[in-house]
Formats: structure tokens, sequence, C-alpha cells
């Protein structure tokens, strides 16, 4: 019996001896992020001729770094920006998807094939095609200076990779729930988001993480339809800082906005890893 | 079940529409635009001037022929590496290693910052040649040559720029790997281990097959994701790495010292839409491995 | 997954909410700025005459956090005090304007008024610019009796008439120009009393700081292209250099080009640029220039020394000569590249609204507000009057103007070309650098025009 542990611990061990370098790659690569991250913590903390003369937090900690970065940025309202652009486009494409993707799953009509088509090609024409006529249409209506333009913009571009993704989620699960549901008299509609809806579950988490962290780290659209100071993504609002900083050379600001600007996702991020990770890998990725 | 039409429609009609109106309009007026000489983005369709394939011409005296380069350069090195990295990792980490969720976590972390700030991380303080990370760790382990490497000058910033690009994208992968190799059922590597067949027969013999079908829909993924290069570039600015988009935007937007010049930008939209289709339709020629059923 | 998906319709109903009430960041700031050189105009209670009556909005393109746009939005509080009937909203779009005022003008937004260098705004939004030509000649409150265009310096009432094809459409202030700037306490060290005039003192001159231990330039990326490109300018005058960026690329084959190159090779073989030239990264140059006080010359405009006064400290003593002449160059000396920054009115404002938009202008830049500009943001000033002082500062290039008969672009010609620029600033790195040859130089750039 013990003979038999034995042979299974060194067994372990010799395995995970042989993952040695594996370890060391692995512990590199955290080790890595934690020394920038804490480094530029540290920095943002400091002045710019602490910074440059190697004596970080010589004169203690200059949260003032924070209070300057935060209001001249304009961080919090494009904080809060940036969480509205992720979180409606994100509940948008799936309002709007989700519906078109179970119709070309389960429905057989003539178009079928060519939508099917028309969508693939859709997730190729990267965002760029659609910049110039749509800023024209949004020059007509007046509306440049709105955060709705944006979201729609968002959602629009999303609609190819969202209902593709979906669609086999929906393929594989079997009618026979819908039937059992049209016999109790229940509409289609309500059918589709109380029943099959939630059987997709997993590969609609997988698709709102996703979906969520690319347009929270969208840049190009968001630089031409939310300029404007009261519109800012979180991205934009950095650049714009740091550009306007390195006019004026306030290191140690910069750093602040960096930090400031990770900090929320990161925060986020580790509070809730298990559950985005879990949810982001369950869906996988499908052909 | 009976398929009523009008249900068809209510459940597919906002998708296609809001997909054709603002997808499919905009993209063929774009295309259209790439061949007409136009003031503003805004100007009126009739006062376009017809220029032919001018705009296309045009493109070839500027930095877009380098940017495309410069792109493609992104593409296959970087995705090489993050490939390779990334199955690396994958396979490291469903091997049986302790902490694996938090080294999950780790890997997948760069993803959740905005590029613009994964950006500055590195210009500002991993690459500063003043009080930068790798000359601090370079001289401390006395490697002279790599602590004085110039990262941040004008040759080498498309290097740099590379690293910092692999190192947010890793991580993305290494979940897309994990979740593939993971729905492979573990009695195939018992069987094999039984054989006798080792670590890097398992890989070539097992895994590899079965997350086929993930990888290649991870090349598609790969090119959407580079075609969208931006952020980056602004943050990297040097001659070496001006991307397709940020030429584009220049152009359409003009600088602090360059004029707008909207066919142009358009014919060059066309140009990157044109690859980038193009190579999706390759890759999803590419034959897909459906005879081993899990 | 049911919790994720109810909880991001939570945040996302809250967010809509947030943003909804709290979203604005137009700035209508009552922040005073910095009042280290001198005090704010007192603030003068509404005035009864008054009878502007407009809501403006200014876009300007400085950053809210400099101490340009503190002083642009203490100036609008005070007047928006004097003239209760105006109500003036400030946004600060910083060197981004290039790009995004454009759009928004076309897009149909209401910006009634907006400023950035008059290059730019002739250049960039030339469709949008109201004939100033009325607000010129009316007389305001700051002018003294005269009318607008007698209380500027004549030098800027020509340029903005001659950018304008014979229209005013620009309210010019904060006069700029390119120079040498460099560190006095160091030239003391090193005995060098004479600013130099041409190419070949220059060398000397840096010939003696290196002998004295110091190194004589450096350059941000940015403006790593000045010193090169001024030279060039001297050499071959304003059609040369124009041609050099806007040509077919055939002005590049010249001997004299690469003859001029040869010339900073050979300075760049004496390392005469700091070591780490090749890699610094914004802003990383003129920090060390002012923070080590180790190198002594920095190419750039004179806005440049106003930008890094909170690391450079008070003691930090400025000097300046303009960019000295090529040997058988081109120029004389008689030209220079300057040029201003412009307030300018959209040609679709209401006549009330152009009315309080000039009115503003004015108040701005000359009278105390001018004056308190020009010192707390060590600008030039604008204003005609005799006694109008230039700021300690930047004083040591008061006589800059003198003898100019040719006006270069603000930023030379080398840079009219902005798809250029990057491979020009490039190669200029790695010519400064050392790791690059004049025949590579000149090659390099000859390849980007094929």
């Amino acid at each position: 019996m013990s003979r038999k542990r034995d042979k299974k611990s060194t067994l372990r061990l010799r395995q995970q001896a042989k993952l040695f370098p594996g370890y060391i790659l692995l512990i590199l690569w955290c080790v890595f992020i934690f020394v920038m991250l804490g480094w530029i913590v540290i920095a943002s903390l400091s002045t710019t001729k602490e910074l440059f003369s190697d004596a970080l937090l010589e004169s203690g900690f200059h949260w003032e770094n924070y209070a300057y970065a935060i209001k001249n940025g304009h961080l919090i309202t494009s904080f809060l920006n940036s969480l509205l652009y992720s979180s409606a486009s994100v509940f948008f494409s799936i309002l709007i998807c989700a519906p078109a993707a179970y119709g070309l799953a389960r429905f057989h009509f003539k178009l079928n094939e060519t939508i099917r088509r028309l969508l693939v090609v859709g997730l190729g024409v990267p965002g760029v095609m659609i910049i110039m006529p749509l800023f024209s249409i949004v020059s007509a209506l007046n509306a440049g200076n709105s955060k709705i333009t944006l979201i729609i913009l968002y959602v629009v571009t999303s609609i190819p990779f969202c209902t593709f993704y979906l669609l086999p989620a929906f393929a594989d699960i079997s009618p026979s729930y819908e039937e059992a549901a049209a016999i109790d008299g229940c509409g289609p509609f309500r059918t589709f988001w109380t029943i099959v809806f939630p059987l997709a579950g997993t590969s609609v988490t997988t698709l709102v993480i996703f979906q969520f962290i690319g347009k929270w780290n969208e840049y190009f659209m968001a630089l031409i339809f939310a300029g404007s100071t009261e519109n800012m993504s979180l991205s934009v609002a950095l650049y714009q800082l740091i550009v306007a900083m390195t006019r004026e050379g306030g290191w140690s600001g910069m750093f602040a906005a960096v930090a400031f600007v990770s900090a929320p996702t990161i925060i986020l991020y580790v509070l809730l890893s298990k559950k985005i990770i879990g949810g982001a890998t369950a869906g996988g990725l499908k052909g | 079940m009976r398929q009523k039409k009008s249900t068809l429609f209510m459940f597919i009609a906002p998708a296609i529409i809001l997909f054709l109106v603002f997808f499919c309009y905009p993209v063929l007026r774009t295309f259209a635009m790439s061949f007409f000489d136009a003031a503003q983005m805004s100007s009126k369709v009739s006062t376009w001037e017809f220029v032919g394939l001018n705009n296309y011409f045009a493109l070839n005296s500027t930095s877009f022929p380098g940017a495309l380069t410069m792109l493609f350069k992104v593409w296959l090195f970087c995705g090489i590496i993050v490939f390779v990295a990334a199955l690396l990792f994958a396979v490291m980490l469903t091997s049986g290693v302790y902490g694996k969720g938090f080294f999950r976590s780790m890997l997948y972390l760069p993803n959740v910052i905005p590029q613009i700030a994964i950006g500055y991380m590195w210009t500002l303080y991993v690459f500063s040649s003043r009080f930068g990370m790798l000359k601090r760790v370079f001289t401390a382990i006395g490697w002279e040559a790599a602590a004085n490497f110039a990262w941040t000058s004008p040759d080498n910033m498309f290097l740099s720029m590379c690293i910092a690009y692999i190192f947010s994208s890793t991580g993305y992968f290494v979940l897309q790997y994990m979740a593939a190799i993971e729905a492979i059922p573990k009695s195939l590597y018992e069987a094999a281990e039984l054989d006798g067949a080792s670590k890097i027969a398992q890989f070539v013999q097992i895994t590899f097959p079965l997350i086929r079908n993930t990888l290649v829909s991870s090349i598609t993924l790969w090119t959407s994701r580079v075609c969208g290069f931006f952020a980056l570039s602004r943050v990297f600015a040097s001659a070496s790495t001006v991307s397709p988009l940020m030429y584009i935007y220049n152009v359409l937007f003009g600088t602090e010292s360059s004029n707008t010049a909207v066919g142009v930008g358009a014919a060059a939209s066309v140009v990157v839409a044109l690859i980038v289709v193009v190579a999706f339709l390759v890759s999803n020629l590419i034959p897909k491995n459906n005879d081993i059923e899990l | 997954m049911k919790r994720i998906v109810s909880l991001l319709l939570v945040l996302l109903m809250s967010v809509s909410l947030l943003s909804g009430c709290g979203g604005t960041g137009t700035t209508e700031t009552s922040k005073a700025p910095d009042t280290t050189t001198s005090s704010a105009p007192e603030v003068k209670g509404p005035n009864e005459n008054s009878t502007l009556n407009a809501d403006i909005t200014f876009w300007s393109s400085y950053t809210e956090s400099s101490n340009y746009g503190q002083c642009i939005a203490a100036a609008a509080d005070a007047f928006m005090k004097e003239n209760p009937g105006v109500k003036i909203t400030i946004s600060f779009q910083g060197t981004d304007i290039s790009s995004t005022l454009g759009p928004a003008l076309q897009a149909g937004n209401n910006i009634t008024m907006f400023e950035a260098n008059s290059d730019n705004v002739i250049r960039l939004w030339n469709d949008y610019l109201m004939d100033l030509g009325d607000f010129y000649a009316a007389t305001y409150p700051q002018t003294d009796g005269k009318p607008y265009s007698e209380s500027i310096v004549p030098a800027y009432e020509i340029l903005a008439k001659d950018q304008g094809n014979g229209k005013y459409v620009y309210f010019p202030y904060t006069p700029q120009f390119l120079n040498v700037w460099y560190n006095k306490d160091i030239f003391d060290a090193c005995g060098i009393t004479e600013k130099p005039k041409t190419w070949d003192e220059m060398m000397d001159v840096c010939a003696t700081l290196k002998e004295n231990g110091y190194t004589p330039f450096t350059s941000d990326q940015n403006h790593i292209d000045y010193n090169l490109s001024l030279y060039l300018e001297r050499l071959l005058g304003a059609d040369g250099a124009d041609e050099l960026a806007n040509g077919d690329g055939s002005a590049w084959d010249d001997p004299a080009v690469l003859d001029a190159v040869k010339k900073f090779e050979d300075a760049a073989s004496k390392g005469y640029w700091a070591d780490n030239i090749m890699t610094v990264v914004v802003p990383e140059a003129r920090q060390e220039l002012v923070i080590d006080r180790k190198i002594a010359m920095y190419i750039c405009g004179s806005w440049m020394p106003n930008n890094v006064r909170e690391s450079a400290g008070d003691d930090y003593r400025w000097g300046s000569f303009t960019y000295p002449l090529a040997e058988n160059g081109a120029d004389d000396g008689s030209s220079l590249c300057y040029g201003c920054y412009g307030i300018s009115i959209n040609k679709n404002a209401t006549p009330e609204e152009a009315e309080a938009c000039a009115a503003f202008a004015v108040y701005l830049t000359l009278g105390e507000w001018g004056d308190y500009l020009v010192q707390t943001c060590n600008a030039i000033p604008i204003s005609n009057d005799p006694n109008a002082k230039w700021p300690d500062m930047i004083a040591d290039a008061e006589h800059i103007y003198d003898g100019i008969t040719t006006r270069w672009p603000a930023h030379g010609h080398l840079r009219s070309n902005g798809d250029f620029l990057p491979t020009f600033q490039s190669a200029c790195t790695k010519l400064y650098g050392g790791a690059m040859t004049a025949e590579e130089f000149v090659a390099e750039c000859r390849a980007y025009f094929k």
C-alpha cells in the first residue's frame, strides 16, 4: 500500500521535475508583470525629478499626481463612458444577434445560405471601410457629438461575429424543447428567450466577456466618433492626456494616468478572474 | 414545428437590416468613393469628381506600401511567436502544474488592460534607456550588450512594438487552446502513456490533430485582430511602426503637418479590406478535420 | 451566466444614469492660473453698457492643464462676469485639434470659435473662416481708442492678411519662432561669450563645450528634424527646402544636400549629440536638458522653455540665438521660421455670436489679460504697445525679429509633408546618433519618394 503511494508520489515528482522549465517561464512572466505594475505605481507617486535622479519616493507619496491626472484627463467621465459603451454595445449586440443566429440555425428558407455568406464576408471586412460613409451620415443627422453614435457603430460592427459565433450554439440545441413549449402554447419569442437562449448559456457568456473586453479596449472608432471631452472613452482620454503631459513634462503624472486607467480593469479582473476565465474558456472557439 | 414567415422575419430582420444599412451600404459607398476625388468625408456625392484608379496610384508614393509591409510582418512574425508561445503555455498548463488557475489568469491579464496603457508601460518604463526595467535587469546580471540595447531607437522601434504586442496578445490564445486541449478525453493520453509514448509524441499524435480546428480558426481571428492594429502604432510612433489604419486615419483627418485626402483614404481602406477578405476566404478553405468525432 | 448578464444590465442602467447627469466634460472652470509670476487681473463686476449677448463654444488647441489652458479659462470667466449676456464653453483639445476640429465642423457641430497655430488654421479649416475685416477696423476697450489692426505688432498684422489671401481670418496671439535655445550657465562656464553666427562658429562652440565635458546637443524625437532642416533652409532657401519635402525626390540627388548631411555626420562622429539621442522617448531629452544640466543646446520653438519650466526651476537661465548661417547659403539671415496662434470665428456664426467672439478674442490677447497671458505663460507679446515686455524666461531672444524680411513656415518647409516626416525624423535620429552615414541618410530620404 505504502509502496504504491511512494511510487505514485515519485512518479508525480518526476512529472513535476519535467515541468520545471515550464515553471520557470510561467514564474518569469508573473514576476515581469508584478515588477512592471509595481514600479509604475511607485513611479506614479514620485516626482519627475526623483524619477530622473533615481530617488523614487524620496519626498514621500505624491498623491497629487493622481488628482492632477484624473482631473485634467477627465478620467472619471471617460471611465463611465467606457463602461457605457462596452456594456450597452454588448447588450444590444446580443439582443439583436441571438435571435438572428437562432433564426438562421433553425429556419430553412431560400436566402439562408446567402445571408450566411454575406456575414462571412462581413467578418472579414475591417471597420475602417464603414467609417467614412457613417461619418457623413452622422454629419447629415448632426449627431457627431453623441454617445449613441459609437454604440450603434460597435453594435453593427459586431453583428457578423456575434451572429456567427452563436449560430452553432443554437444549432446544437435539440428542437424538442421548442416543440414542447409550442404544445404548452408558448409563443416563439417567449420560447426563444426563456427556453432556448438560456440553453446556449455558456456560448453567450463567452461571447459577452470577449465582446466586453474587446469594446473596452477599442481605440480607433472611439477616437473618431467619441473624441470630444464629454464623450471620450478611457483609451482616448489616456492618449490625449499623455500627449498633453509630454508637452509639459510631467513624467510621474503620466505613470499616474497609466496606473489609474489600468487599475479598475485589473482589480475587477482579479476579483472576477475565475468567472471571467471560466466563462471565456467554457464556450471555446468553434470552427 | 411550423415555421411562419412573419416569425422568421421578426427573428432575423433587426440584425439583417442593421447590417445592410450600417454595414453593407457604407462598404459599397467607400468602395465607390475610392474612385473619386472628394473634398471632405461628408461631401455630397454630386460634388465627387471621378478620377478612375488615380487614388490607388497615388498610394504608391506615400508611406502606405510600407505600412502594408509592416502589417504583414506583424501578422507573420508576431503570429508565429504568439501561436507557438500560446500552444506551449497551454500544453504546460494542462499537464498538471500547480497553480494552474493563477498562471492562467496572469497570462490573460494583459488582455484586459487597454492597449494604449500597455504601450505606454513598455515605452515609458520597460524599454527606457534611463530607468528601464530591461536596462536594470541586464546591468544587474552583468550583460552589458543587452543592457545597452537601444530598444527605442528608430530602427528597433518595430521590434519593441512587436514584443509589446506579443505580450498583450498571447493570453487570449492560451485560453482558446487550453479549452480545446481540455476537451480531449484523458483516456487517450492514458492509453498513450501505457504504450510508452513520450510527451512530444503524445502532442504530435493526439493533441495537435485534435485541436487542429481551433488552430485554423485562430488564424482567422488573428488576421482580423492584426488588421485593427492601431493603438500601439500611435504609441510607438516611428517611421517603422506606421500601420495601414494609422495611415488611413492621418489621411482622412489630417495631422499637424499633413492635409486630408479622402479619396486616397478610401482607396487605402479598400486595399486593406480586400487583403483581409481574401485571407479570410483562403483560411476558410483549409480543410476542417472532421474525421475525428469526440 | 444569468448572473453576469443581469449584472451587465444593472451596470448598463446605472452607467447611463450616471453619465447622463455627470458627463459634462467641457470646462467652465473657475480655477485661477498659478500665480507665481504675476497676479491675475482683477475681475470686474458686470459692465452696464455691455450689449453682447451670445452663447459661444470655443475649441482650443491648448490642454486644460497647461498654463495657457488655465489662463484662457480664467479670462473667459472674467469676461463672462463683465458681460453677463455671454456664455463661453471651452473645449480644450490639445494638438489633437488638427484632426478633431475638421470632422467636428463637417459634422455641423456648433463651434463658434477656435484657435490653433495659424498655419493649421489656414491649411485645415479654410472653408470655415469668417472674414474679420470689420472686427480689425473696430475699436475695443483694450485698444486705447485705436482700431484693432493698429494695436498689434505690424509684422503679425501683415502676416494675418498675407495668410488670409488679403482677408483677415484670425486674431493673432502668442507669436512663435524656431531657434537655438541654450543653457547660459554652461556657455559661461566654458567661457563662450559670442553667440555663433555661422555653422562653423557653432561647431567651434560645440568643440569648446565638448572639451569642457559638456554635450552640445540633444533633442526629442518630435523635434529632432529641426536642426538639419533649419540648416537645409539656410543652405537652399525656401524653394530648395520645399522641393526636398514636396518634390519628386530628385532634389535629394543634389550633391550640396549630401555635403550638408556630411557636415552633420561629421558632427555626430565627434559626439556632439547626447549618447542617448537614439533612444530618448518624448519628453525625456527636454527633461534631461534642464534637470541634469550637462547638455548645452536644444533646437526648438519659443514655446519650449515654458513647457519645461517646472523641471528647470527658477534658476535655469535660458539663452537663445537664431539658427546660424550656412556657408554660401541661399539665405543671408533675413529669413526666420515664425508664426503665431490664431483665433478664428466660424463663418456660420450669427452676427451676435461673432461680435461676442471678437470681443473675447481681443479681451484675451490684448489689454490686462493679454499682458497676463504673456507673463504667466512666458509668451511673446502681440500687443503693439512699446511698453509690452517680453517674459524674462525668453527675453534673450527679444531681438530675433530684427532684420527679418522673409517668413518661413512656423516649423520649416521640411515639415510641410506630414507623410514624409516620420521617415525624415527617424533618419535624423540615426544620423545624429552615428548609426547612419550621410550617403545612407540621403538614400533613405530618397527612397521615400521612389
